[in-house]
């Protein structure tokens, strides 16, 4: 992933409130998609993974 | 990285058979120059490097397929493409084989990494290969002469399209479709609620989809039709230039009308941008806006403001001993002086007022109640009728030249005509086929009457999200639509961001690669590149110009990429003058670490002057069918030396510098 898109991920994750964990459980699989290597059921189950960091984050916001 | 273009090998093809050694700068030459007579298969070769390189060949129909078969009566054939891999001097070698079945409009796709690994089924290159190797990306450095015009076309979007498929943009986009699919299964498959609304509601749901599937379907198969479209609208425009240039200065007032209409379609364009921007001007609205606020500011002229009085105070009480009538400033006057001042000014209101009066004053200064608006639509009037009457004019010169040629030739002047009809059609269906917008409340349960792909899916996710929070899971609908936002903010600033570096690098570039006091660089980086010189905008540059922009994009955007590619270009030079491909042919071994041009007869005068006196070594590689027309060919390779040539059972590969100098190919 281009170091740009790195940069502005995590500003974009910070900015609506978003963890490092979360932040970076998202860079790697959007790394993972770039590179072609995730698909299927693995993809679904990291999917659920950041969905469930997500949704932990906002639990902590209140 | 830098990845290099070793070999490539063809047997049963449409075009000769041949192995056809490369080199680059680390082996010898960074310019590889091939010339083969027309009609023997130079779109047949780049087509299949860049599908084989990619590995979309795996994708093509078997028409596709069948339609690369040799002219013998083989039904097998063979592709194959050796790179070499240089990652920080760890070198290696990949090579991809393509086998054709053509009785069936098959092919067999393997990958040889290494000489002990052996071959394997499929497409496997390095991982750290594989984004920089997608079919978008392949485009970028694998193209014809005429994509130039494509990267500076104001009605295109190559140039932003390249930078999205070089640096994962594209991905990431589909990537987020793939999100939408799977939250879009996620509720319509988890919902615990079982009632009649939210049943009709995945009903509703999965009607939509099917929509989407069927508009959808029908936007990617007209993109594919007008992609081919478009191609056979640049051929026969080439094919209908072609006729014209044959007639008394054909090819000048062909040049002249092409280009009145083009300034007269700017004029246009100028015009009407000068009247959205004045009719952006909210005085225009009306006289009495302008004369009411006048009056406004009239009343706040004689309000006598105080303005400043209560920082002034303020100050005093913070600061000083005494008041400003000299008696001690005590306890009891300055609470009097704190409860009064509220009434009074601070600096930070004053300024404001005082800018409020100031702009009232310029605008109502400026008002020229509306003439100025006459005026420019008169002007937008007037170039709108010099645009008609110059389309007129061409469209006549078009006639006459018509007119003038051969009946055989007057057939490419209608279909040339017939094209262009088809062509504005399908863009039409396009642009209703994406249209952006929102399915109004009424029209939701009336799917027939929605005609864009992009507006279904719109109703897909306002669907979802509905059918989310009535199923309980709102913390999933309100996650889903956060990640969302996340990806699409960062996707949005990251390719802006890409697009300024690219741009900026691409100016360093044009400025190493033209000659000095050349007054050209890119203003803009849109969808397109706008050129220009020190902020005035300008619609292209010179032939040559324009390629070195090009060039010097693709440069930028490998750089920024940190990749080394081949540069492979099919009619490097067409539309430059001699002097400008002379100056070209010097350049051109600077500009890559291998530079693969296939060229055509017309390009080679001034352009191989320029090579010479670069001194640099280059490639130089002749390929032509054994057949009759090519006899004088074959008459002097049998009388050069074995080495310098390789024979196939229909054809030969000349490597010869004097034999390729001497020897121009071209039309027979």
């Amino acid at each position: 992933m281009h170091k740009i898109i790195e940069e502005e991920l995590e500003v974009a994750c910070g900015l609506q409130g978003l963890s490092s964990p979360t932040y970076a459980a998202i860079k790697a699989l959007i790394s993972r998609k770039l590179d072609g290597e995730i698909s299927g059921a693995d993809l679904v189950n990291n999917l659920e993974r950041v969905y469930d960091l997500i949704k932990e984050d906002m639990s902590h916001e209140g | 990285m830098k990845v290099s273009i070793n070999q490539i090998i063809t047997e049963g093809l449409r075009c000769p058979n041949s192995i056809i050694n490369f080199k680059d700068r680390d082996s010898g030459a960074a310019l590889n120059l091939l010339q083969m007579p027309n009609a023997t298969g130079k779109t047949t070769i780049i087509k299949l490097l860049a599908a084989t390189l990619s590995g979309q060949i795996r994708n093509w129909s078997p028409n596709k397929i069948k339609s690369f078969k040799s002219r013998d009566n083989i039904f097998d054939g063979e592709f194959s493409l050796t790179l070499s891999i240089d990652a920080n001097n760890n070198f290696s070698e990949i090579k991809f084989i393509v086998r054709f079945d053509f009785e069936h409009g098959k092919v067999d796709f393997n990958t040889k990494r290494s000489q002990e690994a052996g071959e394997e089924h499929g497409w496997h290159p390095p991982r750290e290969l594989r984004q920089y190797i997608t079919e978008g990306c392949v485009d970028v450095f694998c193209f014809r002469g005429d994509k130039v015009q494509d990267l500076i076309d104001k009605h295109k979007e190559d140039a932003e399209v390249t930078i999205k498929a070089f640096f994962g943009i594209s991905d990431i986009d589909s990537f987020l479709q793939e999100i939408k699919t799977h939250f879009r299964n996620t509720v319509a498959q988890g919902s615990s609620v079982n009632n009649r609304a939210v049943e009709s509601k995945k009903i509703l749901l999965g009607q939509w989809e099917e929509r989407f599937k069927l508009l959808k379907g029908k936007f990617d198969d007209k993109t594919t039709e007008k992609t081919r479209v478009e191609n056979e609208l640049k051929d026969m425009k080439e094919a209908r230039g072609g006729v014209i240039a044959a007639q008394e200065n054909g090819a000048i007032n062909q040049l002249a009308h092409s280009k009145a209409v083009k300034d007269a379609e700017m004029n246009v364009q100028n015009s009407s941008f000068e009247c959205w921007s004045a009719l952006k001007d909210p005085f225009l609205i009306s006289t009495k806006l302008t004369e009411n606020l006048y009056l406004i500011r009239g009343i706040l002229e004689k309000m006598k403001l105080p303005g400043g009085s209560r920082t002034f105070f303020e100050e005093m009480i913070e600061k000083d001993e005494n008041c400003i009538c000299g008696d001690e400033l005590t306890e009891a006057k300055i609470s009097h002086i704190q409860a009064s001042i509220e009434s009074y000014l601070g600096n930070d209101e004053i300024n404001i007022v005082n800018q409020i009066k100031e702009e009232i004053k310029i605008a109502h200064n400026n008002h020229n109640n509306g003439d100025n608006l006459k005026s420019l639509f008169s002007d937008l009037k007037k170039s709108v009728t010099a645009r008609d009457l110059a389309r007129i004019d061409e469209l006549e010169f078009l006639q006459d030249a018509k007119d003038q040629s051969g009946t055989e030739n007057r057939e490419i002047f209608d279909n040339y005509k017939a094209k262009g009809i088809e062509d504005d059609q399908l863009e039409r269906a396009l642009k209703t086929l994406s249209k952006d917008y929102k399915v109004s409340a009424p029209n939701q349960s009336n799917l027939k009457s929605c005609n864009s792909y992009i507006a279904a899916e719109g109703m897909i996710t306002q669907l979802s999200n509905e059918l989310g929070v009535m199923s309980n899971m709102v913390h999933d609908v309100e996650a889903n639509a956060l990640l969302n936002k996340v990806i699409l903010s960062a996707r949005k600033n990251s390719l802006e961001k890409i697009k300024d570096r690219v741009k900026i690098l691409t100016n360093e570039k044009i400025l190493e690669s033209l000659p000095a006091g050349s007054e050209i660089e890119i203003n803009k980086f849109e969808k397109y590149l706008q050129l220009g010189w020190n902020g005035a905008e300008q619609e292209e540059g010179s032939g040559a110009q324009n390629i070195i922009v090009a060039y010097s994009f693709v440069r930028a955007v490998l750089e920024e990429a940190a990749i080394e590619f081949p540069l492979i270009v099919d009619h490097p030079f067409t539309n430059v003058d001699f002097p400008n491909r002379r100056y070209l042919g010097s350049k051109l071994t600077t500009l890559m670490h291998q530079f693969i041009g296939f060229l055509i007869d017309t390009e080679r005068e001034g352009f191989l002057q320029g090579v010479n006196e670069s001194g640099e070594s280059v490639r130089y590689l002749s390929l032509f069918r054994i057949e009759e027309q090519n006899k004088v060919f074959i008459d002097k390779i049998e009388k050069l030396e074995e080495k310098l040539y390789f024979k196939s059972s229909n054809g030969i590969l000349c490597y010869d510098k004097k034999f390729f100098i001497e020897n121009k190919m071209g039309k027979y």
